[in-house]
């Protein structure tokens, strides 16, 4: 195990797309900054109407501010591109509602010397946390179908926590899907139909700080439908031939 | 005498067509569009019979029905060509946001 004091080195940018999130971030700042040095983290203002852009100029960490509201993946890509003009080696996404626990921050750094893309997964150990049962039907559905499509065993293919080394960052600056939900899980094929390396490590969240797990019976449904409709999207086609550029 | 007034409908359609193309209401594509749709109505107004007699050898009991699947056939491209559009108009938005966003960064942290 790491200590916690360990700083993530200066060759890794920690991004974190924030919508409106005036409230957590101030929070989610300043744990994160015991691990990481204020110029390797950039928020990334997916269009938010509220002080997030302000906060976290206030921080002293990087901001991108994005005029308009182009979806999480759309704000990846941005920090991506980033990361990729900036010449940084490594790129690890973080969660602005301090989903996800700093302190893996380091692993998930160190397990990117060995591969592409290492994703933190929720359910990897036995230390699962809770999610609603229709939740947990649908991310098992994607997480299997995931798994066959690239050949090994993934537990947790929508997880927002994910490193990327050069060559991920190199593909994902470019072609990193904007649909929510297709975003994490069509970004994995994608790095495995371009030959990219994938490992998963365990990174159970903090259950004291992720909030609220209930959904209702319509965000059940709603999910599960999305989850149907990345399958197909997703496993129809081979992600290898480059996406068109977009012309410009 | 009823041609006529296809033709002179046709004709307005046209003039309009050009109008807009002009104003850059309309892309020229659209325009094309729109014309060949409107020039295929035509030709089935002047010659109902070659329409019924398609319809019929097509194995429609009512040769409206053919025109009417014909119709909606086509605005089913139509519909499926503009989510296309719009699909790449989008992307190209979210590209221009995101280097605008970069561009405005570098600026202010030079």
């Amino acid at each position: 195990m790491q200590t916690p004091t360990l700083r993530l080195p200066s060759d890794t940018l920690v991004l974190i797309p924030a919508l409106n999130e005036e409230e957590a971030l101030p929070i989610t700042l300043k744990v994160l900054l015991e691990y990481v040095d204020a110029h390797n983290v950039l928020v990334i203002s997916d269009g938010s109407r509220d002080r997030t852009v302000q906060i976290a100029r206030e921080s002293g960490v990087g901001v991108l501010e994005l005029p308009i509201n182009v979806g999480v993946g759309g704000a990846v890509r941005a920090g991506m591109r980033f990361a990729a003009r900036n010449n940084f080696n490594y790129a690890i996404q973080f969660d602005a509602d301090l989903q996800h626990d700093p302190k893996f921050l380091m692993p998930i750094r160190q397990e990117l010397e060995r591969c592409d893309v290492v994703v933190g997964s929720r359910f990897l150990r036995s230390n699962p946390y809770k999610i609603s049962p229709a939740r947990r039907f649908a991310t098992w559905i994607l997480s299997g179908a995931v798994s066959r499509r690239v050949g090994m065993h993934l537990t947790d293919v929508t997880s927002g926590y994910r490193g990327a080394g050069r060559e991920a960052i190199a593909i994902f600056n470019l072609e990193y899907p904007s649909q929510y939900l297709a975003d994490t899980v069509e970004s994995l094929v994608l790095c495995h139909d371009r030959g990219l390396v994938i490992r998963e490590i365990s990174t159970p969240m903090n259950q004291r700080i992720a909030g609220n797990v209930s959904h209702g019976i319509w965000k059940s449904t709603l999910h599960l439908f999305r989850v149907m409709l990345v399958l197909v999207s997703t496993f129809q086609f081979k992600l290898n031939k480059s996406n068109e550029r977009v012309g410009l | 005498m009823k041609s006529f007034i296809l033709l002179m409908i046709l004709v307005l359609a046209f003039m309009l067509g050009a109008w807009w193309v002009r104003r850059r209401r309309l892309y020229e594509k659209y325009v094309a569009f729109w014309l060949v749709i409107s020039l295929a109505v035509f030709v089935m107004a002047i010659f109902p019979d070659a329409v019924v007699g398609i319809s019929v050898r097509l194995g429609f009991n009512i040769p409206s029905n053919f025109v009417f699947s014909l119709a909606s056939l086509t605005l089913l491209f139509i519909g499926f060509q503009l989510s296309r559009d719009v699909t790449q108009l989008r992307r190209q938005v979210e590209e221009l946001a995101i280097e605008s966003a970069l561009n405005r960064e570098s600026k202010e942290s030079s």
